[in-house]
């Protein structure tokens, strides 16, 4: 066993050892299961495994807890790997037959965690190659990478994580509140909303749209948004300016925020989650309509940001599912349908 | 930024900036925040980073912290160059000298640690504005901030452990940072 080695310290033995496993890891997506199913029902069952995810956290955890914030950004960034590793790979363009079946759940759940760790090979490949990380040969098969043993550049990395110092305040940069809606006509409008959530088969479920509870949570969520909207409200983002970008992330919000709560009170309800609604599904065509009939933006800022937000643009002419887009909120992720 | 560290900068000391300097080539001061009584000024370049999302992007990021001391080294040397610019702004009542001056890089979303070579340093700008309000003078502000004693402590308020990762048959294993809190929920859902 060698000692902790930054590369630019380390034998060629060492550096040619650390990049013959560092070319075996980038095979990592080439055996997954996933990739016999085709297109679309792999990149909506990636999603609807996050979702999975993400609700494992808050079951296990709590709604906002630090353990979902955190599973929330390394699945977003896992998520975001393996999508880009699915449209790369081209898949078959058949069956689009969404269903959460326990197949399905085990190659998303098998593929969700190799682009996991994926992650973190590369990170500490990286930083490796950076000379900011050490390597300790453990065997032929396994490395130990370490930052170099400096106290203060522990505690540097552990801020970096959102550690704090007891009685640290909750800040812009570090929110530690939950931050729930506590509103009573939130309260009330949900309540008959509940009331009007049907049944569409095992793990599905259907409810209408209401636009008195979204425009009063939009306006919430705007508000809200103030704390995270930290810069310049004029900042150019492209065809929109940050304000803009502002209205059309609360109304996301409030889409988000309503599904999210109708699904949790169905799984509560019949203590199954309706996984095959998880992931909201539209045509790109309505969901241009729903943004904008709940905000003053015109169309094409709102398709412009809806195009900002897409994770994959895939080819238009032979895929059902043209736009993928995700918001960063708690759970929900969209897919989109061809807007033909 | 600025207008930030304004709000939660307590009503004894004053903020300025961002004051342009007469040479175009050298950088603006970005802040200055001065203490009369404890006659101390702190100087700063702020830097509001695009968060990095992944680690490697920190290379990139700790080289815009680096810009923001190279920046910070010509402003010294202008003001001592210059020792009756900030009197002149009327930032200073009294001659510069009978001031105490201290550099910092005030940095938002990224932080590094890159200890410099002369008595520049860094803070963070959620540290700073804790430091502001946590303690009795400038002086003493400034003290906390450079010895670090708003950072977490290894052991006390996050706990270091080694985690593997498994691909293609190659495991690799890396440090992953807890919260002491994060560990006993855990332990109590196991």
């Amino acid at each position: 066993m060698i000692s902790p080695t930054l590369k630019s310290d380390a034998s060629p033995q060492v550096v040619a050892l650390v990049e013959q496993i560092e070319v075996r890891c980038d095979g990592w997506a080439e055996n997954l299961t996933l990739l016999g199913s085709t297109h679309d029902v792999a990149v909506w069952g990636v999603l609807t495994q996050i979702i999975d995810l993400v609700e494992q956290q808050i079951k296990q955890f709590g709604h906002g807890s630090q353990q979902q914030r955190e599973a929330m950004i390394n699945l977003g960034r896992a998520g975001a790997r393996l999508l880009d590793e699915i449209c790369a790979m081209r898949l078959s363009r058949g069956d689009n037959w969404l269903r959460w079946t326990s197949k399905l759940r085990e190659s998303t759940k098998q593929a969700v965690l190799a682009a996991h760790n994926c992650e973190a090979c590369v990170g500490c490949f990286v930083t490796w190659h950076q000379n900011r990380r050490a390597v300790e040969i453990l065997s032929p098969t396994r490395l130990r990478f370490s930052i170099p043993p400096s106290q203060m550049e522990r505690r540097i990395q552990a801020y970096q994580q959102g550690r704090r110092i007891p009685g640290w305040p909750s800040t812009t940069d570090n929110p530690v509140d939950k931050s729930f809606v506590n509103d009573p006509d939130v309260d009330r409008l949900l309540e008959g909303l509940c009331r009007r959530v049907t049944l569409e088969g095992a793990l599905a479920i259907r409810y209408p749209d209401d636009s008195e509870l979204l425009s009063l949570l939009r306006d919430i969520h705007y508000e809200k948004l103030q704390r995270a909207f930290r810069r310049d409200p004029r900042l150019d983002l492209g065809g929109y300016d940050l304000a803009a970008f502002r209205q059309f992330f609360a109304v996301l919000e409030s889409l988000c925020a309503v599904h999210e709560y109708i699904c949790d009170f169905w799984a509560k309800r019949c203590g199954r989650y309706p996984f095959e609604s998880a992931v909201m599904v539209k045509p790109l065509s309505e969901w241009v309509g729903i943004v904008k009939s709940l905000c003053s933006l015109n169309e094409n800022q709102i398709r412009l940001m809806l195009s900002d937000l897409t994770l994959v643009a895939y080819d238009l002419s032979t895929s059902t599912f043209t736009r993928l887009f995700r918001a960063m909120t708690r759970t929900d992720y969209f897919l989109c349908p061809t807007s033909s | 930024m600025r207008e930030g560290i304004k709000k939660v900068c307590p009503d004894r000391y004053s903020v300025f900036g961002p004051l342009k300097l007469p040479d175009p080539k050298l950088p603006d001061i970005d802040i200055i925040i001065k203490d009369s009584v404890a006659s101390q000024l702190l100087i700063g370049e702020l830097k509001w980073l695009r968060k990095p999302t992944r680690v490697i992007d920190h290379a990139e990021k700790d080289a815009e912290l680096e810009e923001g001391f190279r920046q910070l080294r010509a402003i010294r040397a202008f003001l001592e160059q210059f020792p009756h610019y900030l009197k002149d702004r009327t930032i200073v009542e009294r001659e510069e000298d009978s001031f105490d001056l201290s550099f910092v890089v005030v940095a938002r979303d990224h932080l590094s640690y890159a200890a410099q070579p002369d008595d520049l340093w860094l803070a963070e700008f959620d540290a700073l504005a804790w430091a502001l309000g946590n303690s009795s003078n400038l002086k003493d502000c400034i003290s906390k901030l450079q010895t670090f004693e708003w950072l977490p402590v290894e052991g006390r308020d996050f706990v270091v452990k080694f985690e593997s990762a498994t691909l293609a048959g190659e495991t690799i294993e890396c440090e992953n940072f807890h919260s002491r809190q994060n560990i006993e929920d855990l332990r109590k859902v196991e």
